[in-house]
């Protein structure tokens, strides 16, 4: 048995020594399984260990003593619930809480220079930040980050629709002595030159989200954008991510999936992966389109769910065959909020300086404003608020990694496709870490061979 | 006496287990079920007079015994400041 890789010691150290069964003993619920070419891998969901098992040794697995200390193995009778709960309490209850606010989503604007028929902020009104409320802002930022390096992210509206609010902020926080860096949402048409040469040298701009809806001919009669020079807008933003490339910022590309769009993501995969083939920074990934009023549950039944998590599926293997997917590893440390709304450490910054925790509203759910210390600690604790379980909780393997709050639009429900999707995002997950190690493995017996 | 305010505790597994929530503390206190008595006891202003006899009441144990166990889970509390007297 080889650890791939390491389990979190302090749930471990809540577990405490295994129980003892007189029954016998069965794999826990949040065990997921996956064969490699040399055995299978175990990943526990709740301690976070990754093992990799020879055939033999996951044939005989009930027999192995260190899987039983590891908590793979667990008595028959065995409450996995009821002691994920009492892991989460004390886990929760003795996390150190954020002192400081160190990240920041500031809407410039809820203008934008597209007229998108799905965009959320559809009949908002339109408003750019002030230039007063953007000196105000780095002001309350510079009072609230406890001189820690802050994080912020631009976000609208379109954000670079109002490029001097976003230098004016940097500007007094790089004269205040503040460390800063950023990310952005943007629909990329404004990233020219000049732009760019901003984003590096005073914005501070680590990465950007794109969204492209399609090949050039649906992008440009999805997007509409309200210019009208004659220029081919997907070729506009198609040069504005070659630039952000080039720059080293960066760019994940969001392809929002609807249930007509398919076959044409499938082209425009091949099309973005061939145009910036080579490129150093360029991931992408397939997003469900959906009405942000409502949960994602809500927008379809399951049969419906059926093709368009199909053909997700499609396009994220496609995009992974490129070498452009989005991977990320195995998440070291059991899940205990869901995001920036009640993770207690980020503030959203509206136009007129409104403070909120959810970038998702821009002109309600407001828990204070940036003139103001009082903050309605109400509203605050209502975005801690979980969504209700399910009866399929009970025995869903995702249990452990699993927060939902309810207020959240874009995730506070579950339905079937949403399960299986978690299952095979885990998954890859496992093969990421098993590829790490294998490499690292591999880094170890070249060194090896070098010292003899 | 009394368990400090900030100390909070949970039933796992027929354990119990008390953490501390204001940093007082950063371990864990995993109690056997005559421990989690005694601690369950200190949640209200008490003696360990009060505490040992309550002991007796529940369990068929000779008094200098008892008296020891909650010397013992006194002077553990005690250790990681858990304990207002
Ligand atoms: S809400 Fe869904 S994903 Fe989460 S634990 Fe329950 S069944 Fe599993
Ligand atoms: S929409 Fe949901 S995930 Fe996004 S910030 Fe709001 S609460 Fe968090």
């Amino acid at each position: 048995m080889k650890v791939i890789s390491k389990a979190q010691q302090a749930v471990l150290k809540i577990l405490g020594n295994p129980q003892k069964s007189a029954s016998g003993y069965r794999l826990i619920k949040y065990c997921v399984q996956e064969n490699v070419e040399d055995g299978v891998l175990l990943f526990n969901v709740l301690t976070r260990e990754v093992l990799l098992l020879t055939r033999d040794e996951f044939e005989n697995y009930t027999e192995n003593k260190e899987l039983l200390d590891k908590w793979f193995l667990v008595p028959e009778d065995f409450d996995e619930k009821a002691t994920t709960e009492t892991v989460r309490w004390v886990l929760r209850n003795t996390a150190e809480k954020p002192k400081h606010i160190t990240t920041y989503t500031i809407m410039t604007t809820t203008d934008c220079n597209a007229r998108c028929f799905y965009c959320f902020e559809k009949g908002c009104a339109r408003i750019p930040m002030s230039e007063e409320t953007a000196h105000k802002t780095a002001q309350y930022i510079k009072e609230h980050c406890g001189g820690k390096r802050v994080k912020l992210a631009w976000f609208g509206g379109e954000p670079l629709l109002n490029m001097q609010v976003m230098d004016i902020i940097c500007e007094d926080l790089k004269n205040a002595g503040i460390e800063y860096y950023s990310g952005m949402t943007s629909n990329g048409y404004l990233f020219c030159e000049d732009a760019v040469s901003k984003a590096k040298t005073l914005w501070n701009l680590k990465h950007v989200q794109i969204t492209l809806d399609g090949t050039e001919k649906v992008y440009n009669r999805s997007k509409a954008y309200i210019y009208k020079d004659g220029k081919s807008p997907y070729q506009v933003v198609l040069n504005g991510i070659e630039l952000l490339l080039d720059a080293g910022v960066q760019v994940a590309i969001r392809l929002n999936l609807d249930l007509y769009n398919a076959d044409d993501l499938m082209n425009l995969v091949d099309e973005i992966a061939e145009r910036f083939s080579g490129k150093k920074g360029l991931v992408m990934y397939a997003h469900h389109l959906f009405d942000t009023d409502l949960s994602m549950a809500q927008t379809h039944t399951d049969e419906e769910w059926e093709p368009r998590y199909e053909a997700m599926y499609r396009l994220n293997s496609k995009i992974d065959g490129y070498g452009i997917g989005w991977t990320r590893g195995i998440k070291k440390t059991l899940k205990l909020m869901h995001c920036m709304a009640d993770g207690g450490s980020a503030r959203v910054i509206a136009p007129k300086g409104d403070i909120g925790l959810c970038e998702h509203y821009t002109d309600c759910e407001f828990i204070g404003h940036i003139d103001r210390e009082d903050i309605d600690k109400a509203m605050v604790e209502s975005w801690k608020e979980l969504s209700p379980e399910i009866p399929e909780c009970n025995d869903c393997f995702y249990y452990p990694g699993c927060v939902k709050l309810k207020k959240c639009t874009a995730n506070s429900t579950c339905y079937r496709h949403e399960r299986e999707a978690n299952l095979r995002e885990i998954k890859r997950s496992m093969l990421h870490e098993y590829k790490l190690w294998q490499q690292n493995a591999q880094k170890a017996d070249d060194e090896d061979e070098e010292i003899c | 006496m009394k368990l400090k305010d900030g100390f909070i505790t949970r039933e796992m597994a027929e354990k119990q287990i008390m953490v501390s929530v204001n940093g007082d503390f950063s371990g864990l206190v995993r109690s056997n079920q005559t421990a989690a008595f005694i601690v369950d006891n200190l949640k209200e202003e008490t003696t360990k007079e009060e505490i040992v006899k309550k002991l007796l009441e529940k369990y068929d144990a000779k008094e200098d015994i008892i008296t020891e166990d909650v010397e013992n889970v006194l002077e553990t509390l005690r250790k990681i400041g858990a304990l207002d007297e």
